[in-house]
C-alpha cells in the first residue's frame, strides 16, 4: 500500500484529504508543521507528500528540499494560485501543484500519475477471486483470463481508481469515454451491467440512487 | 548634422572668411596708398627734371630736343627712371623702346602743364608712366619708373599674412572644438540619462555645476528622484494591494477548500451518520469564517462609504459592550479584565467603537498566557483628548512586525495559523476605525513582556 504524507496546517483539510485517500486505498499520515513532518519521515517513509506552501515555521517550498533531497515526490497543495506561484513551486521539482479548492477525483488522478512517473503506482489490484493489471490492461477471475471490450476495461479502471466513492454518469462517462464524447448517459448503464455480469460484481458496484454507481470494497 | 560639428564648422568657416577679408581689404588699402604715394614722389621728381630740361633746351636751341632728353636719361636709368620724347605723337626717342606699345592716346590727351599717369606691367616688371607737355604742346615727354619693388613688398605682405591666417585658424579651429565638445557634453550626458529614465532606470544622477548645463543637469536631477520616488510608491501601492489580494484569497481559499471538499465527499462517499454530522459542523464552521471575513472586509471598506456621523455617547455603556463580546474567550482562557474608566462622553460612532475596542482586547487575550491579566485604562489628557489603552502581559510584539502590524491579513506569525483566531483584520480594521473618528493608534510592545495598544480620540 503507498504511503503518502499530508503536510497542512489546516486540520479540517487534512482530515478531509485523509478521507479521500485512505478509500482510494492509501495509508496517510499527517503533519501540521515541517518539524513534526521532518520527525515523522524517518519512520514513515512515505511514497509521496502533499504539502501547503503557507505553513507554520518552516515554509512549503522550504520544506520541499527536505522532501526531495530524500527522493520522495512531492505535489504542492496550496491556496496560492497565481502563475508566479506555479512556476516557483515546479521549479523547485515539485511533481505537480494542485491549487485549493480542489475536487477529490482530480486529486486522486494526479496523485496517481505522480506515482506512476515516479514507478511506484500500484499497477495490480486484486478482489477476492479478481485480480486486476493496469499495466498489462488484463483482467483475471479465478487465475483466467476475462474478455472485456476495451470500453468496458476503462470503465473499470476508473471505477477502481476511485473506489468507494460515488461517481455520478456524466462524470463516469468523462472519464471513462472522454470529454468529447457525445454518448447518452444510457451508455453507461448498459457497460455497467456487462462488467457486473462478467466479473460476477452484482453487488459490489452499488447503484447510487438517482446518481450514478459506487465500487464498494470493504 | 552633429550640434558639436554645426558649431565647429560655423567658427572655423566664418574665421576664415573673416580673416580673409580683412587681409584684402588691408592689402588693397596698403597698395592704393603705396601707389598714390609713389605717383605723388614721380610727379614731383618729374616735375624738377622737366623744368630743367626746358631751361637747358631753350639755352642750347642748337642740340636737338631728343639729344638733351637722351643726356638725361642716360644719367637718370642708373636710377630706374627713363624718358621717352614723343613730337606730333611720334615716338622720337625711347628709352625703353618694349614699353612703346603702352604709349597709347589716353596718355597724350593732356593739356600743357598737366600730368597723366598709368601703371603698367610687362612681364615680372611694373612700371609707372607719367606724361606731360614740353614747351610747345604737340611735345611730349613721358616719364618712366620702375615700380616692381612696390609689387614684390605687396606679394610677400600677402604671403605673410597668408601664413598668419593658417596659423590663426588652426588655433581657432582647436578652440572651436573644444568649445563645442564643452557646449555639447553635457548635452550628450542629458540626452544619455533620459534615455536610462525611458528604459526605467531611475536612479540616473548627472554632473552639476553652475552653468546652464549645470542648472539644467540639477532640474534633471530633481526630476529623475521625484520620478524614482513616485514610482517607488506607485510600486508599494501595487505591492500591497497585490498582497492584499493574495492575502484575501488565501483566507477565502482555505474555508472554501474545506466546504467544497466536505460537501463533495458527503454526496459520494458512504458514511456514518455520525461522521455526516461531524462534517455537515465543519461546513457550518467554515461557512462562518467566510461569513466573519465578509464582514470585516465590509468594515474595512466602510469609510468610503459614507462620512460618519458623530455623536455624544455614555462612553461606560460602550465598554460594558464592549467586555459582553470578549466574554466567552476571557472565560476560556481565566483571563482577568481590569478595567478602569474616567471618561463619561465621548464623540463616537458607538457600534464602531465598541468594535475598536473588542477587538484590542480579541488580540491581547489571543497573545495572553492563560490566567493573566487584561488591564484596559480609559482617561482624559489634560488637553481634552481620550485615551483608551489596552494592555496585556502577552508574547509582545517585535519592532519590524510593529510596523506592519495595522496591514490588513497581516499576523505576526507567519503560519497563518488560525487556531489563534481571526484572519488578521482585526488590528487593520482598529486603524481604519481610528481614522474615522481623525484618531490614531499607537502601539508600545517589548517581545516577551506584552503590548500596549493606545486609541487617541482628538
Amino acid at each position: 500500500m503507498n504511503k503518502i504524507l499530508i503536510l497542512d496546517d489546516e486540520k479540517k483539510i487534512r482530515e478531509l484529504i485523509r478521507l479521500n485517500l485512505e478509500l482510494a486505498g492509501y495509508e496517510c499520515f499527517e503533519a501540521e508543521d515541517g518539524d513534526e513532518a521532518i520527525e515523522k519521515l524517518e519512520k514513515i517513509k512515505p511514497n509521496l507528500v502533499l504539502l501547503d506552501i503557507m505553513l507554520p515555521g518552516k515554509d512549503g517550498y522550504e520544506m520541499s528540499e527536505v522532501f526531495l533531497k530524500k527522493g520522495i515526490p512531492i505535489i504542492f497543495l496550496t491556496a496560492k494560485d497565481s502563475t508566479l506561484d506555479k512556476v516557483k513551486g515546479l521549479r523547485l521539482g515539485a511533481d505537480d501543484y494542485i491549487t485549493k479548492p480542489f475536487e477529490a477525483i482530480e486529486l486522486l488522478a494526479r496523485i496517481e500519475a505522480v506515482l506512476r512517473r515516479n514507478n511506484i503506482a500500484n499497477d495490480t489490484f486484486s478482489y477476492h477471486d479478481i485480480e486486476i493489471d493496469f499495466s498489462k490492461r488484463i483482467v483475471k477471475k479465478k487465475n483466467e483470463i476475462l474478455d472485456l471490450t476495451m470500453q468496458e476495461f476503462q470503465l473499470l479502471e476508473v471505477l477502481v481508481k476511485n473506489k468507494n466513492l460515488a461517481l455520478s454518469r456524466e462524470k463516469l462517462l468523462e472519464n471513462a469515454w472522454g470529454y468529447d464524447y457525445l454518448g447518452d448517459t444510457r451508455t453507461v448503464d448498459i457497460h455497467i451491467q456487462r462488467l457486473r455480469k462478467k466479473l460476477n460484481w452484482e453487488d459490489t458496484i452499488a447503484t447510487v440512487y438517482k446518481y450514478g454507481y459506487r465500487l464498494e470494497i470493504n | 548634422m552633429k550640434l558639436s560639428l554645426k558649431i565647429f564648422l560655423s567658427i572655423c568657416i566664418s574665421a576664415v572668411v573673416l580673416s580673409l577679408l580683412v587681409l584684402g581689404i588691408t592689402l588693397d588699402k596698403n597698395y592704393k596708398i603705396n601707389i598714390q604715394n609713389e605717383n605723388e614722389r614721380s610727379i614731383e621728381e618729374f616735375h624738377i627734371i622737366k623744368s630743367n630740361m626746358k631751361t637747358n633746351m631753350l639755352e642750347n636751341t642748337n642740340i636737338l630736343p631728343e639729344e638733351i632728353i637722351k643726356i638725361y636719361n642716360n644719367y637718370y636709368s642708373n636710377n630706374g627712371m627713363y624718358f621717352t620724347y614723343l613730337n606730333n605723337n611720334q615716338i622720337i626717342y625711347s628709352s625703353l623702346p618694349e614699353l612703346n606699345e603702352y604709349i597709347t592716346q589716353d596718355l597724350l590727351e593732356n593739356e600743357k602743364d598737366t600730368y597723366i599717369s598709368k601703371v603698367v606691367k610687362l612681364e615680372d616688371k611694373h612700371y609707372m608712366l607719367i606724361s606731360s607737355s614740353l614747351n610747345e604742346e604737340n611735345q611730349k615727354l613721358i616719364y618712366i619708373r620702375e615700380i616692381t619693388e612696390i609689387y614684390k613688398i605687396q606679394e610677400e605682405m600677402k604671403q605673410y599674412g597668408y601664413m598668419i591666417i593658417t596659423i590663426s585658424i588652426v588655433v581657432i579651429a582647436i578652440l572651436s572644438y573644444a568649445i563645442s565638445k564643452s557646449l555639447t557634453i553635457p548635452l550628450d550626458n542629458i540626452k544619455k540619462g533620459t534615455e536610462k529614465i525611458a528604459e526605467g532606470d531611475y536612479e540616473v544622477k548627472l554632473k552639476e555645476n553652475r552653468s546652464e548645463f549645470g542648472k539644467l543637469a540639477k532640474a534633471f536631477n530633481k526630476m529623475s528622484n521625484d520620478i524614482n520616488i513616485r514610482n517607488k510608491e506607485l510600486m508599494d501601492l501595487i505591492e500591497n494591494k497585490q498582497m492584499f489580494i493574495d492575502n484575501l484569497s488565501h483566507e477565502m481559499n482555505t474555508p472554501l477548500t474545506t466546504i467544497q471538499g466536505y460537501a463533495e465527499f458527503l454526496e459520494r462517499a458512504n458514511c456514518s451518520e455520525e461522521d455526516k454530522i461531524k462534517y455537515l459542523q465543519y461546513i457550518q464552521e467554515e461557512s462562518k469564517r467566510i461569513r466573519d471575513i465578509y464582514k470585516k472586509l465590509l468594515l474595512l471598506s466602510y469609510k468610503r462609504e459614507k462620512d460618519l456621523e458623530l455623536k455624544n455617547e455614555k462612553f461606560d455603556e460602550i465598554l460594558e459592550k464592549a467586555e459582553r463580546n470578549v466574554n466567552m474567550r476571557l472565560k476560556e482562557k481565566d483571563i482577568n479584565l481590569i478595567v478602569d474608566n474616567d471618561i463619561n462622553i465621548l464623540k463616537c460612532d458607538k457600534t464602531l467603537v465598541q468594535i475598536a475596542i473588542s477587538n484590542l482586547i480579541i488580540n491581547a487575550i489571543h497573545v495572553s498566557q492563560e490566567g493573566s491579566e487584561i488591564f484596559v485604562n480609559c482617561y482624559n489628557t489634560k488637553k481634552g483628548s481620550k485615551i483608551i489603552e489596552v494592555i496585556d502581559y502577552g508574547v509582545g510584539i517585535s519592532k519590524e512586525n510593529i510596523e506592519k502590524i495595522l496591514e490588513p491579513f497581516y499576523r505576526v506569525d507567519k503560519s497563518r495559523s488560525r487556531e489563534q483566531g481571526g484572519a488578521g483584520l482585526g488590528l487593520s480594521i482598529c486603524k481604519n476605525i481610528m481614522e474615522m473618528h481623525s484618531g490614531e493608534i499607537k502601539i508600545e510592545s517589548e517581545i516577551g513582556k506584552g503590548s500596549k495598544f493606545i486609541l487617541i480620540f482628538p
